[in-house]
């Protein structure tokens, strides 16, 4: 099952994603990539049906950036978070888009912020949240180790705990995972954390046995 | 219900079609316009009053243009818009020639559609495409036709650019297509940075407007190197 998940810290905000694309009792591939990079300053990491994902979230970005043509400046993270839950609200009782999204973004007036959006177009500002099974190893790990202002070491420390947990206890759990980043230099991959595949440490197999 | 729907571009007896040709001519009483391809960047210039009329349209692409200013609004909005679209539905950037003939064709359909009056403008497109990194300019007119040029000119006086372009044109780079360009627009503006908009596009940069400063220090340079010029004439026969 599909993990997001995100936390603010000090002036920056993570947003990170399982990065499994599953069909059934098959794994496409292991480096999906569901972070998108809206633009300069925003993250949206989505789950949910794959082909709503990538079109929904393509369709959020391409808008964003005709704004930014329209008018030189980008939209705010909060402007961007509510277009979004918008559109999903508008197709809700039409064509519903079956995606979960957690919305990061910094802006230098507000610096970083974090948005929950469901597939039925709820919106909330939050300061760490999660979508899928893992949330419910997440949220916990989270109530109990998040505190505001956090560093960039604590928070991946966070996420990393939370992708341990979800390695372990989930029982059809995704191994790789993708952490990104975004601050007042921008946002960007931080880091991957890979068991299987390609990329995979040699002895990834084995610690893990042990 | 009234009826919206006649045409209004339609032919004469021999052959015009003098809506669009009143729009050319809305066009020739526009602000000057000029834009100049170089190796490696294209810039584009205009005769500046209230009005921005340097538009970007994508990352790699920019549009300026002589005529109805609100018309220009109004064909620039579809132009940003087509270009994400071809994004979102093909995973890749516009080429310059594809936004070109799609600015273009809109021009053309609204010589030929009911209740409606051309569009009052020439465009100067210029950009980098995407797969060759060359850089690229083209020009559109109200009739709808399209074409790549090295140099040209658009609006008040273009005629007079257009001559000076033609005798002082050669492949140029980086700074020297800035003065090229600026050469020609200062031929029929008043000199000075506050009477001109320069904008540079270059592949790795993207689109820059030049600022007030930048450009009076081009000016600065382009008449010291007339004077120069000017002073090896008149040196030159006294010497012999």
């Amino acid at each position: 099952m599909e993990c997001v998940l995100g936390v603010v810290g000090r002036d920056f905000a993570v947003v990170a994603a399982d990065t499994s694309a599953v069909q059934s009792i098959l794994v496409h591939k292991t480096d999906e990539d569901k972070v998108m990079v809206l633009d300069s300053h925003k993250l949206m990491g989505a789950s949910g049906e794959p082909g709503d994902r990538v079109q929904f979230t393509e369709f959020i970005q391409k808008n964003l950036h005709l704004y930014q043509f329209r008018n030189t400046i980008p939209l705010s993270t909060a402007a961007a978070a509510n277009f979004t839950r918008g559109e999903l609200a508008t197709a809700l009782r039409k064509n519903p888009y079956m995606v979960n999204i957690i919305l990061g973004g910094y802006d230098k007036d507000v610096g970083a912020s974090l948005y929950y959006i469901d597939y039925i177009a709820t919106l909330h500002k939050i300061d760490k949240g999660a979508f899928g099974y893992g949330s419910y190893f997440c949220l916990s790990l989270m109530d109990k180790l998040y505190h505001p202002d956090m560093t960039v070491e604590e928070a991946v420390d966070l996420v990393d705990k939370c992708i341990k947990e979800i390695r372990l206890r989930l029982v059809v759990a995704p191994q790789n995972f993708v952490i990104k980043i975004v601050d007042k230099d921008g946002a960007r991959e931080y880091a991957r954390r890979e068991l299987v595949g390609d990329n995979a440490p040699v002895d990834a197999a084995i610690t893990v046995a042990a | 219900m009234a009826r919206y729907d006649r045409a209004i571009t339609v032919f004469s007896p021999d052959g015009h079609l003098f809506q669009v040709e009143y729009a050319l001519e809305a066009v020739r009483k526009g602000n000057a316009a000029v834009g100049v391809r170089g190796t490696d960047t294209v810039v584009l210039g205009v005769e500046k009053k209230s009005v921005r009329k340097i538009a970007c349209l994508d990352t790699h692409i920019a549009l300026a243009c002589a005529g109805l200013k609100a018309d220009a609004r109004v064909l620039i909005n579809r132009a940003r818009v087509e270009c994400q679209s071809h994004r979102l539905t093909v995973e890749d950037p516009v080429t310059v020639e594809y936004i070109t003939r799609y600015i273009a064709g809109l021009q053309q359909k609204y010589t030929q559609s009911g209740g409606v009056r051309p569009f009052g403008l020439s465009t100067l497109i210029v950009g980098f495409d995407p797969y060759t990194d060359k850089p690229a300019l083209y020009q559109t007119d109200p009739s709808g036709t399209f074409s790549a040029w090295k140099a040209n000119a658009t609006g008040r006086n273009s005629n007079s650019m257009r001559e000076f372009l033609e005798k002082n044109y050669k492949e140029t780079s980086g700074k020297e297509t800035i003065k090229l360009a600026i050469r020609a627009l200062l031929e029929v503006v008043e000199s000075g940075g506050k009477n001109i908009e320069v904008a540079v596009m270059t592949k790795k940069d993207g689109l820059r407007e030049l600022e007030e400063a930048e450009i009076d220090e081009y000016v600065a340079e382009i008449e010291a190197e007339k004077a120069a010029a000017e002073a090896a004439k008149k040196g030159a026969p006294k010497d012999t």
